[in-house]
């Protein structure tokens, strides 16, 4: 980069040099079939990624997705295995399952997107701060986030919800502030690798201002690998919300929610396989996707999140 | 070296400390009334008369200034004495010890088939040849830890205990009663550790002196055991001392589905019943153990990575 210290044109944002960065492929790999297994393909990020705004529409509109109702309950058809009339099979009292994993999908959803929004500004907010003023207030934050690291996330949680009392809301809030400690270590990383940047120093000589600096020059560079954490904590959120709703932290039982449905299936493990199995089986789809899309926007970033 | 290790261990009791007063404020501080909370759960807050609301409080110390009240509990933590549980009146100490036994047997055999499997599958994953194997290895650590612990340890037992009737679903008779706890909660871990180590691996395979000595006309197996793995091992490392945070975290959900007793099911059991000291207890238990473990690492790290104890050498890597 050709260092002029004409401020306005060092300010944009820089070349993407990264790629240069990543080591050449030697002559002599020691597996045949290199990298091309390990990186996932764009229509597979894309998979993800669909998978991913279906459930979310699930989570705003329930109704497009099934025509059974997930609290009316239906004696004579109870405990059916699944089949073309109920998709997931019917539980207990006879309501259809897919139907309750299509409603619950509003509050698990809701709980986490709150959950990882929490964890995205409190944490980003924490990190950038540390990140971009350095010295003492970097080490007393980061100290703070060492903290939060050691106590291990679902309990960090479980000590919230004791706090705050159940419900799915402050479950939300619990899995949220046990999200806090990542983002801010990785906005902290980010931002400190961007400020260090000599377009940043050039800003500074212009004489824009810090806090101009900080919003023009650092944040817009340095939300990537955020960003694709956000959306590894989304897997990582959804798999806390219901697991602290299984443990019965979370909603009031009517309600359908995917923890608490599987939860509820336990007593009929021997005889109906349908009421855990398969509501289990779509958190999995849901949280492999979120991760893979996570790590394809991170590599997409070109960082290895 | 020596340096280093005083930092660290200072920075130990500095965390320690932290965590205490963390959840002293969430606990005590934050809830209107503790002694409401703590009732409240059983629903009799309301039978209660104020004499005897305020004889409780008195008992356990809910009457005095918050300063006040944070000192004396801190002193009493510093002693070990993390009050008493609401629940059983027992010392939360001595709910721990009679907890910790279950979950030692459950987490050692956990890390030890954890480790097991996720160093085989990494280092399969890395040293195969035949890319559908190569695919389906590197597939497996992304979908484990996807896998929600609850979910993993119904399916099991539904297979092992209530369908093929091989191994008990509840327990703690005898050794076959670990299986499927141990398992369940052997899943995630040993998925995370894989996904750094393979990372790792497939880093190392591509350095410099691997080439060198695969030209010199080494065997991929003698470069696998002689320059591979030892320099691969950091990351992972660095990674299980932070897993054995998700061991415990990971106890409470399997001790919660297979009926074992344990730290797991004491913290679930303080968290329904709004047991405060049995829950400030287990948490700073748990931060003490993170601590240890993660100094002990860092021990390690010191004797796989002989370069860090040179003066001026770089820390060891922390993901």
């Amino acid at each position: 980069m050709t260092a002029t210290l004409d401020g306005l044109e060092l300010a944009a944002p820089p070349v993407q040099r990264r790629g240069s960065e990543r080591p050449v492929r030697p002559a002599w790999p020691a597996p045949r079939p290199r990298r091309r297994s390990a990186r996932p393909r764009p229509w597979s990020a894309l998979a993800g990624a669909v998978v991913l705004a279906v459930v979310l529409t699930w989570a705003v509109a329930p109704g497009w997705f099934t025509s059974w109702d997930p609290i009316a309950t239906s004696p004579k058809d109870k405990l059916l295995p699944p089949g073309v009339e109920h998709w997931f099979g019917t539980d207990q009292i006879g309501r259809d399952v897919f139907a309750r994993v299509v409603y619950g999908s509003r509050t698990t959803i809701q709980a986490t997107v709150i959950a990882v929004g929490i964890g995205l500004v409190a944490g980003s907010v924490l990190g950038a701060v540390a990140g971009f003023l350095g010295g003492r207030t970097d080490s007393v934050v980061m100290r703070c986030v060492d903290v939060l690291l050691a106590i291990p996330n679902l309990l960090l949680a479980m000590v919230v919800v004791t706090a705050l009392g159940f419900g799915s809301l402050n479950v939300a809030v619990a899995v949220g502030l046990s999200a806090v400690a990542s983002f801010a270590r990785v906005m902290r990383a980010e931002v400190v690798r961007v400020r260090a940047s000599p377009y940043v120093e050039a800003a500074f000589a212009g004489g824009e201002r810090t806090v101009q600096v900080l919003l023009r020059h650092i944040l817009p560079n340095s939300w990537g690998p955020v960003l694709a954490l956000s959306a590894l904590e989304f897997g990582g959120a959804v798999l806390a919300v219901s697991a602290l709703s299984f443990l019965g932290y979370g909603v009031v039982p009517p309600d359908p929610e995917w923890g608490s449905l599987i939860a509820e299936g336990r007593n009929w493990l021997a005889s109906a396989w349908w009421l855990t199995t398969l509501p289990g089986l779509v958190v999995v789809v849901v949280v492999v996707s979120a991760n893979h899309l996570g790590r394809s926007v991170g590599r997409w970033r070109g960082e290895r999140a | 070296m020596i340096r280093y290790l005083g930092a660290r261990l200072a920075q130990a009791v500095g965390v320690l400390w932290a965590t205490f007063t963390v959840t002293f404020v969430l606990l005590y501080v934050l809830p209107q009334d503790p002694i409401v909370t703590m009732l409240g759960a059983r629903g009799d807050s309301s039978s209660l008369d104020p004499a005897q609301m305020a004889e409780l409080r008195q008992v356990f110390g809910f009457d005095q200034p918050v300063p006040l009240q944070y000192l004396t509990r801190l002193a009493a933590a510093l002693r070990g004495d993390f009050g008493l549980s609401v629940q059983t009146r027992q010392p939360v100490l001595h709910e721990i010890a009679q907890a910790l036994p279950h979950t030692l047997a459950l987490a050692g055999l956990a890390l030890a088939l954890a480790l097991t499997a996720g160093v085989v599958i990494a280092t399969a994953a890395s040293y195969a040849t035949r890319p559908w194997l190569r695919q389906v290895l590197f597939a497996l650590p992304p979908l484990g830890v996807a896998l929600p612990t609850f979910w993993v340890g119904l399916t099991l037992s539904q297979w092992f205990s209530f369908r093929w009737r091989l191994l008990p679903a509840f327990g703690t008779d005898g050794f076959r009663s670990l299986i499927l706890p141990a398992l369940t909660l052997a899943v995630p871990v040993s998925a995370s550790l894989a996904q750094v180590l393979s990372q790792s691996l497939i880093a190392t395979w591509r350095a410099p002196h691997i080439g060198l000595a695969r030209s010199k006309g080494a065997r991929r197996w003698h470069v696998l055991t002689h320059h591979v793995f030892r320099n691969s091992l950091g990351p992972a490392l660095a990674v299980l001392g932070l897993t054995v945070g998700n061991v415990l975290a990971g106890s409470v959900v399997t001790e919660t589905i297979f009926a074992r007793p344990g730290l797991g099911r004491l913290v679930q059991l303080a968290v329904t019943e709004q047991d405060i000291p049995v829950v400030q207890g287990v948490a700073v238990f748990a931060a003490a153990v993170f601590v240890v473990v993660n100094l002990v690492v860092d021990l390690v790290q010191f004797v796989v990575t002989p370069q860090l104890a040179r003066p001026g050498a770089a820390r060891p890597v922390r993901p």
